[in-house]
């Protein structure tokens, strides 16, 4: 049932292009394997895996077919099939090489593989794990395991491999239209302004044709050949010209300002939503993003956007208004005399389409050296410290000569692709220009047509107004994808939904008495990698407790899904008997106050970092909680007090002070939930001190979750937790711990083994 | 004088005496270490690129123990140990570096950024895409590139002087 529905959105057309790489997860079963099905008498099988690699680790096709009971593996070059009936094993996994991972099965503690695949399966691969262990405890599965497992990182119309499989867009499927539409909708709210410039636009164009006209037709065969219409009039005429001039200037310059207005206006409106967007996402979507793309979004898009809507996009209205007209005009005037005009067009795209790419190439290759030489001097200046230190500048002057002489190469090819390029470019235009010139004089020696002198100088200047517009018409395409790809990314965003959904009906607890439990929690990052497993813990109300464990052990996840960083997948966060998904955030957050090894302070003083989660806080207070975090003292040595400015010049604050920054911003809080996160762990030893005094003055009273690594930081802990991969290994208090001799007594042991190495170090 | 800082280091180098390998019932790579047996067993390169048979990390696999993933020594040449056990070495590395080299591009086609290739490899045939050459080009040498696909998967191309013109025509601004 699920496996039909599935195969329908994949019918849609699936992996034209390069199957064998394409093919993920659950798809449609193809010819081959429906026959080998039909020789071994399969019915229909829950899931399906099609792995590309054989059992020589060579490229292949071998298909994992999971049934309730078994699944079976078939190979169809082979056509070789095993079955693996759940009983006989305890779990199936997947271990990923380098460019290939191997599914194995798990008997008595030892290994068998099953099947290969290359990395193009690698993602599913996991999924597909999964959904084993679930048909093999008799679970159904949901459409959920589907969903995740046809996370499919290739378009689905036209097979090509998303350039980023988190975002999933194809740069040739995307719908342009839609994305344009949409687009335009930061428009209506300008429309005035708008509409103003869509006038302003057509008033161009139209001097724009009209100027060619007055300056040839009309002054020479009107103003200076007897018997014209103004014959003489040469200052008028010039006026005229210059009024002409004049109005597309001051067109221009009445346009531009409207279209500055506007612009800012849109690209104010862009990049507000898309910030609002993102701080209203999860912490799932930042850890998968980096900062940097993401400051690119919200900066470089919503400018590339504004751009295209407001000067490329009226840019080309001009120049195909201009075009329109301007043939028009010249076809009314002399037909023939046009199309010789126009000889050139065809060439000139060429060159256009395929020259210029080939000059872009090039062009590009040294833009590619020049960015390698400036890392070679961004390298070795940042360096220069080290560099010196082992007295290797000649090594550096090598390598700077190397990419230099590279750019040098790369600088000579591009400049000779560039004389071949843009000369003949212009020859020829300007061949055209001759074409233009003997075919309407001869026709202006012959009197053919009526052709006149000025209506060749006419002719003359559009020549030169027909090949600008369709050099950007023809360029379009490329800025417009561009646009749209911009536009794309951040309706992604706009669009995304958080994983953290606020609950619809949210219980409103004034007040939290701080009593946390965990029910079998179970959570991980990604799928199939879980970080925690059936976490089961009761933390009393104002009881304080440490989590201990080696690194990446899961402490701090403990934190983050108690903070609704991340939801639980499986099980359940109460506080005060009431699941926290229930809780309305807001009241979550005033009663958790979190102290985090990294030490973020915001720009803006001293007192608005205090009060940064309480901004309504008096002065009182956020004295008040400076002094009990110990850092009113050192605040006040700071010539601007409170209202030091953070981030200026002279207001560098040492770790500890800054960490006591952060204290004092949780105890303002007054939360009655504490955690404490690595809070001492990047501070000297007499800070340490302070701060640990600031924090038992914190912790009075709170249900109090602190890790550290430092086990003597944690002698005040009610209880002792130790997390070891994933899973409660240890619960009791220190001297309890101590004298199981588990992880925990090993851990003590070691430390003082390595404080015992730092003394003899000292005596030394 | 020079050896202090490798003494402290203590890096156990392994010989065909010490360790001895032999293939687990599921046809995987183990190994018993001073006569004691430790299991399954992972063989790493600490040079993937350049130094095939040399310098190898054996690591400790067995399921569900303690040390699991720990190492045991570094092996420096093969050159101490049987042929049954070179083989299986060598099949365990071949495994877990699989990297087909490119013996003929039938087609490059570059398209919004992405390429297109459809290549003939030591392995078979393949279709692949990459993105954004300066980070999906790695020089091995003067002559030899790896190019890394969408999915992470490598690809060589082990001779740039015989590399079709459908190759050069995309790499070569990239070299």
């Amino acid at each position: 049932m699920i496996l039909k529905k599935l195969v329908d959105i994949l019918k849609k057309g699936y992996a034209k292009w390069g199957e064998n790489v394409l093919i993920k997860g659950f798809i449609e079963l193809d010819k081959n394997i429906k026959a080998l099905m039909d020789t071994y008498n399969l019915t229909e099988p829950e899931a399906v895996l099609k792995c590309d690699m054989d059992a020589d680790c060579a490229y292949g096709e071998v298909w994992l077919l999971a049934y309730k009971d078994r699944f079976v593996t078939i190979d169809v070059k082979s056509g070789m099939k095993i079955d693996y009936d759940y009983d006989s094993f305890e779990m199936l996994s997947n271990e990923s090489f380098i460019n290939t991972g191997q599914f194995v099965i798990k008997r008595e503690n030892e290994s068998y593989p099953v099947a290969f695949y290359s990395n193009s399966v690698g993602r599913t691969a996991g999924r597909f794990a999964m959904v084993i262990g679930k048909l093999k405890e008799n679970k159904e599965l949901t459409e959920e395991d589907f969903k995740a497992m046809g996370d499919e990182n290739a378009c689905p119309t036209c097979g090509r491999p998303y350039r980023d499989p988190r975002r999933k867009i194809c740069p040739k499927c995307m719908n342009r239209k839609a994305i344009f539409i949409r687009l335009l909708g930061y428009l209506p709210k300008y429309k005035f302004s708008i509409a103003l410039m869509g006038v302003f636009m057509v008033l161009t164009a139209l001097i724009g044709v009209l100027r060619p006209y007055v300056s040839g037709a009309t002054f020479y065969d009107e103003v200076l050949t007897e018997g014209g219409k103004y014959y003489g009039m040469v200052v008028p005429i010039v006026l005229c010209l210059i009024l002409l001039e004049v109005s597309r200037l001051t067109i221009n310059i009445l346009k531009e300002r409207v279209a500055a207005k506007v612009s800012a206006n849109i690209v104010f409106d862009i990049k507000s939503q898309i910030f609002g967007a993102m701080q209203r996402l999860s912490m799932s979507f930042f850890n998968s993003q980096h900062t940097g793309s993401l400051m690119n979004r919200v900066n470089n898009d919503a400018e590339e956007i504004c751009f295209t809507i407001l000067w490329r996009i009226p840019e080309l209205v001009i120049n195909s208004l201009t075009l329109i007209g301007t043939a028009t005009v010249m076809l009314m005037m002399n037909p023939l005399l046009s199309l010789i005009v126009f000889i050139p067009v065809p060439f000139t795209v060429y060159m256009m389409k395929v020259a210029f790419p080939k000059f872009r190439k090039v062009k590009n290759a040294s833009w590619q050296k020049r960015s390698k030489l400036n890392s070679v001097i961004n390298d070795a200046l940042a360096g220069i410290r080290v560099v010196k230190a082992f007295g290797k500048e000649t090594n550096e002057i090598d390598r700077f000569d190397k990419a230099s002489g590279e750019l040098y190469e790369a600088n000579i090819r591009e400049g000779i692709r560039g004389a071949k390029t843009f000369p003949v470019m212009g020859y020829i235009t300007s061949l055209g220009g001759l074409f233009v010139w003997a075919v309407g004089g001869a026709q202006v020696m012959n009197a053919e047509g009526g052709m006149t002198f000025g209506m060749l100088m006419t002719f003359v200047g559009y020549m030169g107004m027909v090949l600008g517009p369709i050099d950007s018409i023809v360029n379009s395409i490329d800025w417009l994808t561009e646009c749209l790809n911009c536009a794309h990314r951040l309706f992604e965003i706009i669009d995304r939904k958080s994983d953290v959904v606020p609950s619809p009906n949210p219980v409103r607890m004034e007040d939290i008495e701080g009593h946390i439990c965990l029910k079998d929690v179970t959570f991980s990052y990604e799928p199939n990698k879980p970080v925690l497993k059936n976490i089961n813990l009761d933390i009393k109300k104002g009881e304080m407790i440490g989590l201990v464990g080696h690194s990446g052990a899961g402490k701090s996840t403990i934190t983050n899904i108690i903070t609704r960083l991340y939801d639980v997948e499986e099980g359940a966060i109460e506080i005060d008997g009431v699941n926290i998904k229930d809780i309305h955030p807001d009241d979550l957050h005033r009663r958790i106050g979190m102290v985090l090894q990294e030490t973020h302070l915001f720009s803006g003083t001293i007192m608005e970092n205090i009060a940064f989660a309480r901004p309504d806080a008096t002065y009182e207070e956020v004295v008040s909680a400076a002094k009990l975090a110990n850092a009113h003292d050192f605040i006040m040595k700071l010539p601007d007090g409170y209202e030091t400015e953070l981030g200026k010049r002279h207001t560098n604050l040492s770790g500890g002070e800054r960490q006591r920054i952060n204290i004092a911003r949780a105890i303002l809080l007054d939360p009655r939930i504490l955690i404490l996160d690595e809070a001492t762990a990047s501070v000297d030893t007499e800070t340490e001190l302070q701060i640990q005094q600031a924090i038992n003055t914190l912790t009075k009273g709170r249900t109090t979750i602190a890790i550290a690594h430092r086990l003597s930081t944690l002698k005040n802990a009610d209880r002792l937790v130790v997390v070891d991969r994933g899973e409660i290994a240890e619960m009791g208090t220190h001297a309890q711990l101590e004298a199981s001799g588990g992880i925990y007594a090993g851990m003590l042991g070691k430390q003082k083994e390595a404080l015992k190495i730092r003394g003899v170090e000292d005596e030394e | 004088m020079k050896n202090d800082f490798r003494d402290a280091a203590d890096v156990r180098y392994l010989t065909g005496e010490d360790i001895k390998f032999y293939e687990t019932a599921g046809g995987l790579l183990g190994a018993t270490l001073d006569g004691d047996d430790v299991g399954r067993c992972d063989v790493l390169r600490l040079f993937p690129l350049h130094q095939k048979e040399r310098y190898l990390s054996v690591r400790r696999q067995a399921e569900g123990h303690r040390d699991r993933n720990c190492e045991l020594g570094i092996i420096e040449s093969l050159d101490s140990f049987s042929n049954e056990e070179k083989a299986l070495i060598m099949h365990e590395l071949e495994k877990r570096y699989f990297v087909p080299e490119i013996v003929k591009v039938k087609n490059a086609k570059e398209e919004f950024g992405h390429t297109y290739w459809e290549v003939e490899t030591t392995a078979g045939d393949r279709q692949f895409t990459t993105f954004d050459m300066s980070s999906s080009l790695i020089r091995l040498s003067e002559n030899s590139v790896m190019l890394i696909d969408v999915d992470g998967s490598r690809y060589i191309i082990p001779d740039l002087k015989k590399a079709d013109d459908k190759a050069m025509k995309v790499l070569d601004i990239w070299l």
